[in-house]
C-alpha cells in the first residue's frame, strides 16, 4: 500500500499489521508531542485557575460576605465557573492529551494531519474561554452541566467534532491486528460524546424541552459526560497504564473486555436516577434504578483486574508515580461506583439528595478516580513526549501526598456532613408534626462541616502548585544535546 | 411536542445506541477480536522497547535497575 498522501485518502482503513505507518515507540511519541504538550499545558492552566474558583465558592459557605461586593464573583457564578472550568477545560484537556497519546501508541501508527486535532483543540479552549467569561459576567444557562451561554456551545460543539473525527481516523491508521481493551473506551468516548453533546445543547437551548423533559435532558447528558466519556478515558488510561508500567499483562483480560461492554450497552440508561424524588414518572426512575445497580458488573470486573494485576508488585509500584496516582483512581473507582449504586435506592437517596453527600460523591468521581488517574497518566507520558526527566521527586512526592489526602478527607467530610444535613432536613418534630428543624439551622449546623472542605481544599491547592511548578520547570528545561534522536526514555541503551 | 413524542424520540435514541453498540460487538468478534485474548493483552508490550516484565516508570533519580545512570537519563 502506497503512503497515503491526502485526507480522502487517509481515510480508507490501513488496519494491516506492521504496515508502512508502523512505528516504534518512540517515533510515536515524538509525532504526538505538539498534542500532547499543548493539551497538558491548557489542561493545566484551567486546572489552576478552576481551583481558585473553587476556593472562593468554597469559602462562600462559611463566609459568606467573603468578595460579596462584586456580582462577578457572587457565589452562584464561581461555583458554576469551578465546575465548567474543571470539567471542560481540566478534564476534557487532560482527556485529549492522555488519550490520543495511549491510542496512538496502541495504533503503532506515526500520527498525521495533526492540525485537524490541534485546530479543534484551539477552539474548544477559546470556547471554553468564552464560556467561563460568560458565566462570571452572568450569561449563564440554568442548567448544570450545561451552563455555558447559547453563543459559545456551537463553537464547542463544532472543535469536538474535530477532536473525535481526528480520533477516529486515527484509529482507521492502526497498524496492529489487535484492539486492545483501551483502544475500544477510547473509541466509545470520541465517538459519542460529540452527538451527545450536540442533542443536549439542542434540546436544551435551541429547542428547548420544557418542564420534566429539560430536566431529563439535563440528567441524561451530565450522566453520560460521567459514564460515556469520564469513566471510559479513564479505565482505558487504567487499562493501559497499569500493565505497562509494571511490565505484567492484565490479571484477566477476559473478563476487562466482558466489563467493557457491559459499560457499552448498560451506561447510556443510568442517568435518571439523578431525579429520585423529582416530579418524574415512576417507572423512568425505575429503568434507571435497575441500570444503575447493573453498572456493579463492570465495575467489579475492573476492580478484580487492577487488584490481581498489581498484587505482589506492590513495592515495585510504589517506586512509580503514575502507579501511585493510577491505582489510587482506580480503587477509588471502584468505591464510587458502588456508593453510587447504593445511592441509587430510594431509601438512601431520601437521606442524601441535595446535599453535601452529592457533592461528596462528585469529588470521589471527578476527582479521586478520574483526575488521580489523569496526574498518573501525565506523569508517565510528559518525560516520553520530552525526552526529559522530572526535575523533582519531591514536589511529586507533595503532589501525591496532599491531594491523595486532601480529597480523601473532602469526600469524607463531606459525605458525613452531608448524612446529617439529611438527617436534619428530614427530621420531623414528633409533637408539632412539622419539620424539627429550620432550613437555616440546618446551613449553620453545616459551618464546621464546610470549613474542613475548605482547609481540604487549601491542602489539594499546595498539591496543584507543585505540580504546576514541576511542569513548567519541565518544560522551561533546555532539551540536552543530543536527545532529539534518542528513542523513549528509559529504555535500555537510551 | 409532548411528554410521549419525547419518550419516543428518546426510546429510538436509546435503541440506536444499543443497536450501534451491538454491531460493534458482531463485528469484532467476526473479526476475531475475541480468538485469541492471551496474545491481545501483550500487544501492550514491545520487545524492542518497552519489554513485557520489566518496569517503565520511577520517582526521578530512582530507577534500581540503573543506579549511575538514573540521573543522566534523557540526556
Ligand atoms: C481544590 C479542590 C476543590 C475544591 C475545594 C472544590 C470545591 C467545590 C465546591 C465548593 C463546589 C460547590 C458545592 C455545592 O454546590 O454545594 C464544587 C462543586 C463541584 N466540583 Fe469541585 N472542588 C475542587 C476540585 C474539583 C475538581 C478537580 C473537579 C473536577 C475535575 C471538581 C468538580 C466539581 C463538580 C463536578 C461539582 C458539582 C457537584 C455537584 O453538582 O454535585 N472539583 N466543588
Amino acid at each position: 500500500m502506497s503512503f497515503p498522501s491526502t485526507l480522502t485518502e487517509a481515510m480508507s482503513p490501513t488496519a494491516e499489521p506492521k504496515g508502512d505507518l508502523w512505528a516504534k515507540l518512540s517515533e510515536v511519541d515524538r509525532s504526538m508531542k505538539v498534542l500532547g504538550v499543548f493539551f497538558i499545558v491548557c489542561g493545566l492552566l484551567w486546572l489552576m485557575l478552576g481551583t481558585v474558583f473553587a476556593l472562593v465558592a468554597s469559602i462562600k459557605f462559611h463566609n459568606v460576605d467573603f468578595l460579596g461586593d462584586s456580582e462577578f464573583w457572587t457565589w452562584g457564578r464561581v461555583r458554576s465557573a469551578h465546575l465548567n472550568a474543571m470539567i471542560y477545560g481540566w478534564a476534557f484537556n487532560a482527556s485529549f492529551a492522555v488519550a490520543p497519546w495511549i491510542m496512538a501508541r496502541l495504533c503503532r501508527t506515526r500520527v498525521r494531519f495533526t492540525n485537524i486535532f490541534l485546530f479543534g483543540g484551539i477552539f474548544w479552549n477559546i470556547g471554553v474561554a468564552i464560556g467561563v467569561y460568560g458565566i462570571l459576567a452572568g450569561h449563564k444557562v440554568g442548567v448544570e452541566w450545561l451552563e455555558f451561554p447559547a453563543y459559545v456551545t456551537p463553537i464547542i460543539a463544532i472543535a469536538f467534532a474535530f477532536i473525535g473525527v481526528w480520533v477516529i481516523l486515527l484509529f482507521r491508521w492502526r497498524q496492529t491486528g489487535h484492539v486492545y481493551v483501551s483502544q475500544w473506551y477510547f473509541l466509545a468516548a470520541f465517538f459519542w460524546l460529540p452527538w451527545l453533546y450536540a442533542m443536549a445543547q439542542i434540546m436544551i437551548v435551541f429547542e428547548p424541552a420544557r418542564g420534566v423533559v429539560q430536566a431529563l435532558t439535563n440528567w441524561w447528558f451530565a450522566h453520560n459526560v460521567l459514564g460515556l466519556w469520564l469513566t471510559p478515558i479513564a479505565v482505558g488510561a487504567a487499562y493501559y497504564l497499569i500493565p505497562k508500567v509494571l511490565g505484567r499483562p492484565i490479571y484477566s483480560y477476559y473478563l476487562s473486555v466482558i466489563g467493557f461492554w457491559a459499560l457499552a450497552l448498560f451506561y447510556n440508561w443510568a442517568g435518571v436516577h439523578h431525579l429520585i424524588g423529582g416530579p418524574v414518572p415512576a417507572w423512568v426512575i425505575s429503568a434507571g434504578t435497575v441500570a444503575s445497580v447493573m453498572m456493579v458488573i463492570p465495575v467489579i470486573v475492573v476492580a478484580i483486574n487492577h487488584h490481581m494485576t498489581v498484587v505482589g508488585l506492590h513495592r515495585e509500584g510504589w517506586a512509580s508515580p503514575t502507579i501511585r496516582f493510577v491505582v489510587f483512581g482506580a480503587i477509588n473507582y471502584t468505591a464510587v461506583s458502588l456508593l453510587g449504586s447504593a445511592m441509587a435506592l430510594r431509601s438512601v437517596n431520601e437521606i442524601t439528595h441535595f446535599t453535601h453527600f452529592t457533592v461528596g460523591h462528585a469529588h470521589h468521581g471527578v476527582y479521586s478516580f478520574f483526575t488521580m488517574i489523569m496526574f498518573g497518566g501525565i506523569y508517565y507520558m510528559l518525560p516520553r513526549l520530552l525526552k526529559r526527566e522530572w526535575p523533582s521527586a519531591m514536589l511529586i512526592s507533595v503532589h501525591w501526598w496532599t491531594t491523595a489526602v486532601g480529597v480523601t478527607l473532602m469526600v469524607v467530610v463531606l459525605s458525613i456532613g452531608g448524612f446529617v444535613q439529611g438527617m436534619q432536613l428530614n427530621a420531623i418534630d414528633p409533637e408539632t408534626e412539622t419539620a424539627a428543624f429550620e432550613f437555616m439551622e440546618v446551613m449553620r449546623n453545616m459551618i464546621p462541616y464546610t470549613v474542613m472542605r475548605s482547609m481540604t481544599g487549601v491542602l489539594i491547592t499546595i498539591g496543584h502548585v507543585a505540580f504546576f511548578i514541576n511542569i513548567v520547570w519541565m518544560l522551561l528545561q533546555r532539551a540536552a544535546k543530543g536527545s532529539d534522536s534518542k528513542p523513549t526514555l528509559l529504555t535500555p541503551g537510551a | 411536542m409532548e411528554f410521549g413524542g419525547y419518550i419516543i424520540l428518546g426510546a429510538v435514541f436509546a435503541g440506536l445506541l444499543f443497536l450501534g453498540a451491538a454491531a460493534v460487538l458482531w463485528w469484532a468478534y467476526r473479526d476475531g477480536q475475541f480468538s485469541d485474548l492471551e496474545t491481545g493483552s501483550r500487544t501492550i508490550f514491545d520487545d524492542e522497547e518497552e519489554p513485557e516484565g520489566e518496569q517503565t516508570d520511577f520517582f526521578p533519580k530512582q530507577n534500581p535497575e540503573k543506579p549511575d545512570e538514573a540521573p543522566r537519563r534523557g540526556e
